[in-house]
């Protein structure tokens, strides 16, 4: 045994290798360690149910085993810096929602008998995408449903910790865009460390609001403002709400519920759609001018009235709705989608092209920085924009030395670049999977128009979840053939990490020393 | 009004440029304009066709250039910045007076909107056309139309080579243009010197095409190709333009002449530049990676093309198939528009394929459309830098081109116009969905896709009823207003249109 574990290190220690992928993989097997403490909240709600309990717990040894061995094999030391923190958050966002789709197989859930179906829904969860390979979601089992809803919390959580505390660390993101204060000066401590100390502020955010969310939707059950509201909705909700997951128990999402719980669901996902680190000093610390002089949450709400009235319009105008409804209908559906959330109140695949056209543009806006939510993020359009202003106005006045402000600060020029970068690489990728798509639905016999198509690529690069045609918010990703549902899953996990700590990987340079 | 009122109003001190400077350029180029229309006047006395229109239009075109020259007063001090309005302007005002003669003496093109569509279909090279019977114009009106391209062919060269560097849009980095003078002269007149190396280069390979296909009419290899056809298309082959007076467009002739197109086309897509030092210097022009990449993405795509097209049992192996991929590759990467065979009605992935060609355009410099291939380059490099430095953050790596350093703000300027044009091509395939949609129009969203990369790109055709073998027509008005500001946005590689919509550009 301690010999192969000397093998196993020599082989993949620094040497010829400039990362130290041994420390990287013992990293990512102590995340899978962890995750298996997950697997008790399922057994527990399928002892309350009394359902099969074993497929949660024998998940759960899997998972542990597996991560306990992995951990073993690759030695004690944890000497993770930056560089392996690429390959750290690949891998493990990989990693996880393998072992998650564990309990979908082994429950005996014939929707999710394919290990491709089985693995889609569980990457659609810890992505907090909200696309599902399930057509009629009711007939699970209620624990193998709460574990999808669980899921996206958790990958909710993960989101929360990535955006925060490790992508900016990674130079993805930009420190500056997210102007963490939380943290200390720590580029150069160890990465864990300084993810272990912002992690725990957040938790506790992330944690309060779910409970608030959960009590605000359980007191509308109670109060029988909205008898179908019942407290396992209530969790589930708020699980996947918070999360800006998009996951739902019931097959018609969000529409088996009443307008007060609508709204109050809206609220919700409007507010996990600021960046953390606001909220955590606007609720925590007092500082309301913390949110509400940040340009990019201004912009964030401008965006959302806008394609909120913009909807509304069109609903109105073509007759869909009229009155509390249609105000209701539209916000809902625009805020849903723009933040990626996911949740919807209506079939919006059956309204006017204008309002399809009208989600998919927001699909692309996505929540701000720092958030659970995923797409391109309001910051990044919001210093696009300078950009280009700055470039045309740097055209006519060739010697002008133009600064680009974010909140006052000047943001530095390898920040800006990195935007570009990001936003070239996120439409070159929807690009190819889009086209990835259609080929294959062609070669699969597989009914998709290019709209269509379109739409999925975007919802699952987004992370948004449902998109248009048979994958709309009723619908399901279950038509589409193996390899388009792996391509799919494939696009949740590049857009979840942002990209580029998966397209730094493929570099040589990123190995070499 | 008096020429003193008119100059004392457009030169108040608010405004920061010489709008009365850059007019009176404008009225200068419009009044050569003028001169065009004899050509078709003398075609139309050959063929026994109406001349009228030709001198019609003619007459007041100039009227209107001598006119705007008048009240105005310039002299060739006009800066950079002048620079964006003129050519603006002229594009615009070319093809309206292009479009005089349709107005005039054209069933099909009565609509004023439809003639100014065809015109600056024409002008900017797409090749988009509205006619849906081209066999029903007569000869000169037929040839007038090809004309139009190679004189906006004849206007990009210069365009691409000579003004967009100088105005900081494109880069002079990028097309290393090493035959005009120091950035310090005058605007006009290092854009004259560099137009006269180039007209010649480009009336050459012109006059040498024409002499090729008549040859190849001649001899018999292809009856169809008569002396008109032979010029009608290479007037529209070496402005990359692809109007063709066959309402199949290449599609019945022979082999050779295809072949002989091809050859043409990918010559037309390669940098003017570069084809005049090979000439003159004997450089080898491989030694360019703009041309190699230009060249590996042509033979990417035939590929592609090649093995669905004999999947799909479209074209059996052999000849056929390697020239029809071929011929639509080349002729949509260097944005012509010529057709060999109705590739709309092909298969998702050829559509796919070719919408993906379309937006990435010939080589800088040529008369090629699109983001341009060098572009295309830089930004992969830009992006292999970034992941690089994601990891090695001290590292400082210059982006080269040609084994030349391409400075930092170029490159910065190349990534805006990326996302500019994309940007640009996005909001135009929303617009022509939604505004189809509302029409009424059958419109599926990959030929509204290719709507508007093939008109922004300045290609020609998309698919659909607007394939090769179809017509813009049935577009409603809003529509095809939307289209001709996007051949013209594209055509003036956006910035140039952009600039004049930001307020620092008027102020002092």
């Amino acid at each position: 045994m301690i010999a192969r574990v000397a093998l196993t290190r020599r082989a993949i220690r620094p040497g010829r290798l400039g990362v130290d992928a041994a420390a990287a993989l013992h990293l990512v097997a102590t995340f899978v360690g962890y995750l298996s403490g997950a697997f008790l909240l399922p057994a527990a709600v399928a002892l309350g149910y009394g359902e099969p309990v074993w497929p949660f717990l024998a998940a759960g040894g899997i998972t542990l085993v597996t991560g306990v061995a992995v951990g073993r094999l690759t030695g004690g030391r944890q000497r993770v810096g930056l560089r392996e923190g690429f390959l750290v958050v690949s891998l493990t966002w990989l990693l996880v929602p393998a072992f998650g789709a564990i309990p979908y197989l082994l429950a005996d859930e014939a929707q999710l008998s394919n290990p491709i179906d089985a693995y889609f829904e569980s990457m659609s969860g810890f992505t907090a995408t909200g696309a599902t390979a399930l057509i009629d979601i009711e007939a699970l089992d209620r624990s193998l449903v709460m574990w999808r809803q669980f899921s996206q919390w958790l990958g909710g959580m993960g989101i929360v910790v990535l955006a925060i505390a490790i992508l900016p660390r990674l130079r993805v993101g930009g420190r500056q865009l997210l102007q963490s204060e939380l943290a200390g000066p720590t580029e150069m401590e160890r990465l864990t460390t300084t993810i272990r100390e912002t992690a725990r502020r957040l938790w506790f955010l992330y944690v309060g609001l779910t409970a608030l969310m959960i009590l605000v939707l359980a007191i509308i059950g109670w109060s029988g403002l909205d008898g179908a509201m019942t407290p396992f909705d209530a969790v589930a909700h708020a699980f996947s709400g918070i999360a800006i997951g998009g996951f739902s128990p019931r097959n018609d999402s969000i529409a088996a519920f009443g307008a007060a719980t609508q709204w109050a669901i809206v609220v919700f996902i409007a507010i996990a759609g600021v960046n953390f680190l606001r909220l955590y000093r606007l609720f925590v610390q007092r500082q309301p001018g913390a949110v509400t002089r940040d340009e990019e949450f201004r912009l964030y709400l401008a965006l959302l009235a806008a394609g909120s009235g913009l909807m509304l319009l069109e609903l109105v105008a073509g007759g869909f709705f009229a009155g509390e409804e249609a105000v209701r209908h539209a916000v809902v559906q625009a805020v849903s989608i723009m933040t990626t959330t996911g949740f919807a109140s209506a079939d919006y695949t059956e309204w006017s092209a204008l309002a399809g056209m009208t989600l998919l543009v927001l699909m692309f806006v996505g929540a701000s920085a720092g958030s659970t939510g995923g797409s391109i993020k309001v910051v990044r359009h919001l210093l696009m924009m300078r950009i280009t202003r700055r470039e045309l106005e740097q055209t006519v006045h060739r010697e002008a030395v133009v600064p680009i402000r974010l909140n006052g600060v000047v943001v530095d020029e390898r920040a800006l670049r990195s935007v570009i970068t990001f936003i070239a690489l996120y439409l070159l990728i929807l690009a190819i999977g889009a086209v990835g798509l259609v080929v294959d639905a062609r070669r699969a016999a597989v009914e998709i128009a290019s709209f269509d198509a379109i739409g999925a690529a975007a919802a699952c690069l987004g992370n948004v979840g449902p998109a248009f045609g048979f994958a709309g918010p009723f619908g399901s990703y279950e038509p589409f053939s193996d390899l388009s549902t792996g391509i799919l899953a494939g696009l949740m996990w590049l857009g979840r990490l942002e990209i580029i700590p998966v397209a730094v990987l493929l570099t040589r340079g990123y190995w070499r020393r | 009004m008096s020429r003193g009122a008119l100059e004392r109003t457009l030169a108040s001190r608010s405004l920061g440029i010489d709008v009365v400077g850059a007019l009176n350029l404008v009225g200068r180029l419009v009044k050569y304009l003028s001169l065009a229309f004899l050509f078709p006047t003398f075609v139309g006395l050959g063929y026994g066709d109406p001349v009228w229109p030709f001198l019609a239009a003619g007459a007041i075109t100039a009227a209107f250039g001598f006119g705007l020259e008048r009240l105005t007063r310039g002299g060739e001090a006009i800066g950079a910045r002048e620079g964006f309005l003129a050519v603006t302007l002229t594009w615009g005002l070319a093809a309206l007076a292009a479009s005089l003669p349709y107005m005039l003496d054209e069933e099909q093109l009565r609509n004023p909107l439809d003639a100014y569509f065809e015109a600056m279909s024409g002008m900017t090279t797409t090749g988009a056309s509205t006619l849906t019977d081209i066999p029903a114009l007569d000869h000169t009106m037929a040839l007038w139309r090809q004309f139009t391209q190679w004189l906006g062919g004849m206007g990009i060269v210069v365009l691409g080579l000579a003004v967009l560097p100088r105005l900081r849009v494109g880069g002079r980095q990028l097309i290393e243009s090493e035959m005009p003078g120091p950035e310090y002269e005058p605007l006009a007149v290092s854009i004259r010197d560099t137009a006269r190396r180039l007209w010649l280069l480009y009336v050459g390979l012109t006059g040498l095409m024409i002499l090729i296909l008549s040859i190849l009419g001649w001899t018999g290899a292809d009856p169809l190709m008569t002396p008109y056809q032979a010029a009608a298309h290479a007037f529209t082959t070496l402005p990359t333009g692809g109007f063709s007076p066959q309402p199949r467009s290449a599609e019945p002739f022979a082999a050779a002449s295809q072949w002989v197109m091809i050859a043409f086309m990918l010559v037309a897509g390669a940098n003017f530049a570069l084809h005049y030092r090979a000439l003159r210097r004997r450089m080898n022009p491989l030694r360019d990676e703009e041309l190699r990449l230009y060249l590996v993405l042509l033979a990417v795509g035939t590929l592609i093309l090649f093995l669905e097209l004999l999947r799909a049992d479209i074209f059996a192996a052999g000849e056929t198939a390697v020239r029809h991929s071929l011929f639509q590759v080349v002729s949509i990467m260097t944005t012509t528009g010529y057709a060999s065979a109705d590739f709309a009605t092909w298969t998702t992935l050829t559509s796919l394929t070719l919408v993906f060609l379309m937006l990435i355009g010939g080589c800088a410099g040529s008369t090629g459309g699109a983001v341009k291939v060098v572009r295309h380059l830089l930004i992969g490099k830009l992006i292999l830098r970034e992941l690089d430095q994601t990891v090695h953050r001290e590292a400082v790596i210059p982006v080269r081109l040609n084994g030349r350093i391409v400075d930092e703000r170029t490159l910065r300027a190349i990534l805006a116009f990326g996302l500019i044009y994309v940007g640009l091509f996005v909001v135009g395939s929303l617009v022509l969905t939604i505004e189809s949609a509302r029409a009424g129009l059958e419109v599926t969203t990959l030929q509204a896709i290719g709507t508007a990369a093939t008109t922004l790109g300045n290609v020609g055709p998309s698919f659909g009823f607007s394939g090769p073998m179809g017509s813009f027509e049935p577009f409603s008005p809003f529509a095809k207003g939307v289209m001709i500001l996007l051949m013209w946005a594209g055509r003036l590689e956006i910035v140039p249109l952009a600039v004049l919509l930001t307020r620092r550009y008027w102020r002092a």
